[in-house]
């Protein structure tokens, strides 16, 4: 059973975490393309608008084909992804993330929803890094 | 160009003046430094530094500003007699330089002292340096009269020890810039000499006032290193080059002219010759203070090619006139042709007026460029992106993820309560977030939305503090029983296949621990219990599941997390036909070719090995979508073997310890 305090500080962990990655994910997407395969774990997997795909480095070339995109993140949300009978140590943390992506020249903004699993990096548990990541167009 | 008209050097207005512009001049011909709303009730006349003008200079083609170069190459330069199309630094035709100009300083404190007020000028004078002209008692402060270049220096000596006091200077008509803490520290980063940051403001202040034309709008920042003030600042000590003091000069520039309206009024033209500059890495904020400048002059600087003006490559767009003569750049092959390609509304080059040939064929080549170079968009108008949309992705090999979503939404609408019951345990979590501002449906975009029922237990970390935080994620069933409760009842069409999207595959929970991913997205209907026209709300949603084993191996939903959003339709996930697109009529693809073509993406798409794909496609007539179909429903009822699958599909754990390869199902 994982008692009230751990609750409370995991939670906060895994906004606190959210936060930081939402922010410098999608700047990163919408600007700043090459860093892109440092959020990833090596072994992501990934599933793009039901294309799966495997790796930072494919994410990240995948992404070299597309035309420029300006995401906007509109709501967010997070949660520790705990599982009973493991212990207390860093958990890995689940974002769901709903907002608008505009794509080339186009002016239309398409809706977009995309569901993240953050793992702490191995080699360097401070940071966390994308294993899972699932996008839809929603609209 | 009519607002702008260049004319040659000495005859009337170096950049004659616009006429319809408002203008931010006091009746002196002083640029305002505080704007209409800002106080100036506590300036005194000084602070017109540049002083008195004679009427002639008013009208001349450069009044004082900038005179405080009295001679040297910049004056040789304009008297070689060329006709330079943005004026450079003019001859004293008797305007009044600054550095005769006088600044008013009050002393006071003497009166304390054991001195007299003679005997304090006397002291000031000869520890200074500096002569105090003009001086005047007033009851008990001293009124005196100092060159502008000065006033600093003898600013200095306030709070000296005079006579067994101390003496207060102050000099009230230099003003006070209310400037933000972060001028102040980009200014004090420009100029090491250690001098305070008041000073420093009031001296790039004068910079900027002596080299500001109003009749004009001309800002001539030619020959910066040259400059009396600065170096009188120390701005040039200590390698404190251009590099620093711009930025700096710029803040507070921007200090003065608050909105685009009043830069675009005020200047037009901004010269910043003999700066040796090599490129414009240092004097880059000027495209930001000044982005619709008409009239740019780097005449004699060093600039070697256009990529030593990249920092302003997409800026500056309403030049109409550049010069860079002087410059290595104008002898480069090419150069007056990518002049025209960088600045589209260019008039005049090097004062040379556009020509005509040249343009044309820029701007061919332009509409050529932009006939050609948006991304390629296909047949519903939409750029092409790299993958088309697929239908679900589905790696879910006990099919684990299928049965949890079929039960669920089965559920759902009409006993949440069995669901909490068999599929959440004390540690699973549910928290909902609202996104009001989500992309709609055309039909949706001018309805108004209602969002009250969800916002108070929305979790939407853009907006949600951190009390918000804990109180709105829901733990274990009873927390999340209390929270279902207080949403509205809904209703879901399970029916309409087409209206759900959902991916379903492997995710690891924690280290060694695999379990399901499902995200779903579609649509249900609000059961209200509003009266009046809008009784059923129709909404979309987002839905992630991860799926873990409990204790006993059972599956639990770890993490349920929904964001409701405004309805916006199902076409977004609808698959799109693929590259090797079946014929027309859907049937059969013929050839070999074709059938391994179809087979591969079958694979691809399902997992299935190549026997297994071959015989899906087989049965269903090598009808790519037949196929698919069939597939999902053949798992969906548990007919497909895992080993049908190809061994990275079957070696992928399913829920239950990783390595022990127990799945619980």
């Amino acid at each position: 059973m994982i008692n009230k305090t751990s609750k409370e500080s995991s939670i906060k962990a895994s906004a606190e975490g959210a936060t930081k990655f939402v922010d410098s994910y999608y700047e990163a997407i919408n600007t700043k393309r090459a860093s892109l395969e440092n959020f990833y774990d090596p072994n992501a997997s990934i599933v793009w608008n039901g294309n799966p795909m495997t790796g930072g480095a494919a994410f990240s070339e995948f992404f070299e084909h597309m035309p420029a995109t300006h995401y906007e993140v509109q709501s967010y949300d997070s949660q520790p992804m705990l599982v009973p009978g493991t212990s207390g140590g860093p958990c890995n943390y689940m974002v769901i993330v709903s907002g608008s992506v505009k794509y080339g020249d186009s002016k239309e903004q398409r809706g977009f929803s995309e569901t993240f699993v953050l793992k702490p990096s191995s080699t360097d548990p401070n940071r966390y890094v994308v294993a899972t990541q699932g996008f839809r167009l929603v609209v | 160009m009519n607002s702008t008209a260049l004319r040659p050097q000495g005859s009337h207005g170096g950049i004659a003046k616009r006429t319809g512009g408002r203008t931010r001049v006091d009746r002196d011909g002083d640029l305002d430094m505080v704007g209409p709303s800002g106080g100036r009730g506590g300036r005194g006349r000084g602070s017109r530094i540049r002083g008195s003008r004679g009427g002639a200079a008013s009208r001349g083609g450069r009044s004082g500003a900038g005179s405080i170069i009295p001679t040297g190459p910049a004056a040789n330069r304009t008297d070689s007699g060329q006709n330079r199309g943005i004026p450079a630094r003019g001859p004293r035709n008797g305007a009044v330089s600054v550095s005769e100009t006088l600044v008013e300083v009050r002393i006071t404190g003497w009166k304390e002292s054991k001195g007299s007020a003679e005997e304090a000028i006397a002291f000031l004078e000869r520890k200074s340096r500096i002569k105090l002209r003009k001086t005047l008692r007033q009851g008990d402060t001293i009124i005196a009269q100092v060159a502008f270049p000065k006033i600093h220096s003898i600013l200095e000596w306030n709070d000296a020890q005079f006579a067994s006091s101390k003496l207060k200077l102050a000099a009230p008509s230099l003003g006070r810039l209310d400037v933000t803490e972060r001028s102040e520290a980009v200014i004090s980063r420009a100029n090491p000499a250690n001098k305070a940051t008041v000073d420093t403001i009031q001296t790039l202040e004068g910079v900027l006032a002596n080299r500001y034309n109003p009749e004009s709008k001309f800002l001539d920042l030619s020959r910066l290193g040259e400059d009396v003030l600065l170096k009188a600042n120390g701005f040039f000590q200590l390698n404190s080059t251009t590099s620093k003091m711009f930025p700096a000069l710029m803040q507070v520039a921007e200090k003065k002219f608050t909105t685009a309206q009043q830069k675009r009024d005020t200047v037009h033209s901004v010269s910043l010759g003999y700066n040796n500059l090599k490129d414009v890495r240092a004097v880059s904020s000027l495209s930001v203070t000044f982005p619709d400048l008409k009239n740019l002059s780097l005449e004699g600087n060093s600039v070697g090619d256009w990529k030593a003006l990249d920092n302003w490559r997409h800026r500056f767009k309403n030049l109409e006139q550049l010069v860079l003569l002087g410059n290595p750049i104008t002898s480069q092959p090419g150069y007056v042709e990518e002049a025209y390609r960088r600045y589209p509304k260019l008039l005049m080059l090097d004062n040379v007026p556009a020509d005509p040939l040249i343009r044309a064929k820029i701007q061919a080549e332009t509409s050529a460029n932009n006939a050609s170079k948006p991304v390629p968009t296909g047949a519903d108008g939409r750029p092409i992106l790299p993958h088309k949309v697929q239908p679900s992705f589905i790696q879910d090999d006990y099919s684990v993820g299928m049965k949890f979503l079929s039960r669920f939404f089965e559920t759902y609408d009409a006993n949440r309560t069995a669901l909490l019951h068999d599929f959440y345990d004390a540690e699973s979590l549910f928290s909902l977030s609202v996104n009001t501002s989500a992309p709609r449906t055309k039909e949706q975009q001018n309805t108004r939305q209602f969002w009250d029922e969800y916002i108070p237990k929305s979790r939407n970390l853009k907006r949600v503090s951190l009390r918000g935080r804990v109180e709105r994620l829901a733990m274990g069933p009873d927390e999340i029983s209390k929270l279902w409760a207080q949403l509205p009842a809904t209703k879901h069409d399970l029916a309409n296949g087409d209206a759900w999207s959902f991916d379903i595959w492997p995710v690891e929970v924690t280290t060694g621990v695999m379990g399901m991913l499902c995200t779903v997205h579609a649509e249900f209907q609000e059961l209200n219990e509003v009266d009046g026209p809008q009784k059923i709300v129709r909404r979309s949603f987002d839905r992630s599941f991860t799926l873990r084993p409990d204790v006993l191996g059972e599956v639990k939903v770890a993490n349920d997390m929904l964001v409701v959003r405004a309805y916006g339709g199902f076409d977004s996930w609808k698959p799109e036909a693929p590259a090797a697109a079946a014929p027309a009529s859907g049937t059969a693809k013929t050839g070999e070719a074709g059938k391994k073509e179809m087979c591969e993406r079958l694979i691809n798409q399902t997992g299935l090995k190549m026997e297994w794909a071959n015989m899906c496609l087989e049965e269903t007539g090598w009808n790519l979508e037949n196929a698919w179909k069939a597939f999902l429903e053949a798992k969906a009822n548990g007919a497909i073997p895992p080993d049908a699958y190809t061994t990275t599909t079957t070696n992928v754990p399913t829920i239950g310890t990783a390595g022990t390869g127990d799945g619980i199902l």
